[in-house]
């Protein structure tokens, strides 16, 4: 194993060169699909903090409007920079994840249920945004652009964008990386893999799994207030529950609770909706028909996501290999650290 | 206002009761298998489609289609079944969730694809046919027959699932699989024959809204969270919970809206469910 722990920084390190020489080698709507799909990244690894402690929440959505309205908003009725607007939105999204998670977790209800819960509160959350006028009701509220401009997030380029989605993704993953390593992940692991035994253990499960839930949901106000820049408008369909379900749809698929699962799964499938949707623009709803064909091949036949399924063939295949040679005992074998399952 | 009162009611039973039966059935899977089949509003949606594609290819009755429907649904209940649930029980609950979430996007956008957006209705010949009661009481035939039949299909199904011996085994198999299967009770047989009910109960749904409600592809992802919200609120697993929140849903959003206003009354199934969970967070039926 000592061998290979140097190539992983090796190839981010390529990785990450090659995603800043990116853009210059795309055109307007290749651009535009690396943004969506970096966006998408960026929504999966923080929603992925949720899913380090096996929670299961839909609710995010209302985060992502709460960062895009309010930031919005508050520069079209107050005049007040969109940083400070983002900053308000993280604020509204801590405070609603906070509220929504003491509710839920208070009650101890089994995972579905906690699914289930917290799409409904999501559905609220857009309910509200359509119903009034003070939102643009069924309408967007675009967010009076005023050329680039950094004090108010605004730029013209979107190169621009597509640096700052970039930053906040190598942010996210290193957040992400930061909470895996340290005391705090390993209670959410904990809690994950057993929740009675994590308790049973001296953990506070409810208190570990609402701190990880408000940060996620923190998380993802920054994404909404960027969305709203980038598009320069606020829609409803951000609290929409079809964005939150495919971000998650995503993170399963690339792996629940790992570092780079992901990331992956964003870099994999993001790529493939949008190519299959510009290929069949001509007939709607081929595109997510093979898409959804897809999602249903893959999962039938691993049964869990792609990354936990790989370190699960891994410490397999090792550990044959061990018993096969008698070098070793089994107690070489180490367990798989990540996305265990229930 | 009294006059309107007894349509108001029926209209409520009538739309409660789909939603009752819709979310029941899905409730006594859930109970079996510990899995919540999400695809369940999406397969109404396209057993309406089924309705509407006889009668343009047959000019089939709504009523008379069900003779079709049921058997093709059972089909499609124990196709899902085989597809997606067997020899997956045992997986992450998010994993499979996100399995049904391809399989919904699949039904969806193969409904898309073949009908399009534009939105249809299936006629039947009671239409528009009322029943007139005393001076000024008027009910909707079509509301009048789906109210009494979700009734009797939902007491039917509590009998059903009490005092049968296939009752006894899905109620076992709800408790604890494990210790059914050593009492010699066939798990799986239970659990794809429970499949294949809550199907059923779906086309029943179908054809009961099939006179009076247009259809097109978003529909099923509009009654999914209503189902959601019922099974919840009725307690998961709960048969007789969900029956009874559909039932109170579908009046208590009829008689707002009649009350109070469209936009209230779309708010109305949210709102009492944020009361009843701060309430009672485990469910109106314990």
């Amino acid at each position: 194993m000592e061998k290979k722990k140097q190539s992983p920084y090796i190839a981010i390190g390529i990785g990450l060169i090659a995603m800043v020489a990116l853009p210059h080698f795309l055109d307007l709507t290749a651009l535009a699909v690396a943004i969506v799909t970096l966006w998408t990244m960026y929504l999966c690894s923080t929603w992925n903090v949720c899913g380090m402690a096996g929670i299961f929440c839909m609710a995010h959505g209302s985060a992502l409007v709460a960062g895009a309205y309010l930031s919005t908003l508050l520069w079209r009725y107050f005049g007040i920079s969109p940083w400070i607007g983002m900053l308000a939105g993280i604020a509204a999204a801590g405070l609603f994840g906070w509220l929504i998670a003491a509710l839920g977790f208070r009650a101890r209800l089994s995972s579905m249920a906690f699914a289930l819960f917290t799409a409904i509160w999501g559905s609220i959350g857009y309910f509200i945004v359509q119903s009034y006028n003070f939102f643009g009701a069924s309408n967007c509220i675009s967010n009076a652009y005023a050329g680039t401009h950094v004090g108010l997030f605004q730029f013209e380029n979107p190169i621009v964008f597509y640096y700052i989605i970039l930053a906040m993704n190598v942010g996210a993953v290193l957040l992400s990386n930061h909470i895996l390593k340290s005391r705090f992940g390993l209670y959410l692991k904990a809690v994950n893999s057993n929740e009675r035994f994590a308790a049973a253990a001296g953990v506070d499960v409810v208190r570990y799994k609402t701190i990880a839930m408000t940060l996620s949901m923190m998380l993802f106000a920054i994404a909404g207030t960027f969305w709203a820049q980038y598009s320069r408008l606020a829609s409803a369909d951000l609290a929409g529950i079809q964005a939150i379900m495919f971000a998650i749809l995503v993170v399963v698929l690339g792996g629940v609770g790992t570092l780079w699962g992901p990331v992956l799964g964003a870099a994999i499938l993001m790529p493939i909706r949008e190519i299959l949707r510009i290929k069949f623009v001509s007939l709607p709803g081929l595109s997510l028909f093979l898409f959804g064909l897809i999602i249903i091949l893959v999962l039938r036949t691993l049964k869990t996501g792609i990354l936990t399924w790989y370190s699960q063939y891994r410490q397999k295949k090792r550990f044959i290999d061990i018993a096969s040679m008698g070098k070793g005992t089994p107690h070489d074998f180490e367990m798989p650290s990540v996305g265990v399952e229930k | 206002m009294f006059s309107i009162l007894p349509q108001i009611l029926v209209t409520g039973i009538a739309v409660g009761g789909i939603y009752a039966l819709v979310a029941s059935g899905l409730t006594v899977a859930y109970a079996v298998t510990r899995h919540i089949n999400l695809m369940q509003a999406h397969f109404l949606m396209l057993s309406l489609y089924l309705v509407v594609l006889f009668q343009s290819i047959w000019g089939l009755d709504p009523y008379v289609s069900a003779l079709l429907v049921v058997p093709i649904l059972f089909g499609f209940g124990l196709l899902v079944f085989l597809t997606f649930m067997r020899g997956m029980l045992e997986t992450n609950v998010m994993t499979m969730f996100q399995l049904f979430i391809g399989g919904l996007m699949v039904i969806e956008n193969a409904v898309l694809m073949v009908f399009s957006t534009t939105p249809r209705q299936a006629e039947s010949v009671i239409t528009m046919q009322r029943i007139v009661l005393g001076n000024n009481i008027m009910l909707p035939l079509d509301q009048v027959i789906a109210c009494l039949a979700s009734v009797g299909i939902g007491v039917g199904g509590y009998f059903l699932l009490k005092s049968t011996e296939f009752g006894r085994c899905v109620r076992a198999v709800s408790n604890d699989a494990e210790a059914a299967s050593l009492m010699g009770i066939k798990v799986a047989r239970v659990q794809w024959m429970v499949f294949g009910f809550s199907f059923v109960l779906i086309a029943i749904a179908a054809v009961l809204i099939a006179p009076s409600q247009w259809v097109n592809p978003n529909l099923g992802g509009q009654y999914m969270i209503f189902t959601f919200i019922v099974i919840t609120l009725g307690g998961f697993g709960n048969f007789v919970g969900a029956l009874l929140a559909g039932f109170l849903l579908g009046i208590l959003q009829t008689v707002c809206t009649a009350i109070i206003g469209t936009t209230i009354g779309l708010a109305i199934p949210y709102l009492f469910f944020v009361a009843v969970f701060l309430w009672r967070p485990r469910g109106l039926v314990e």
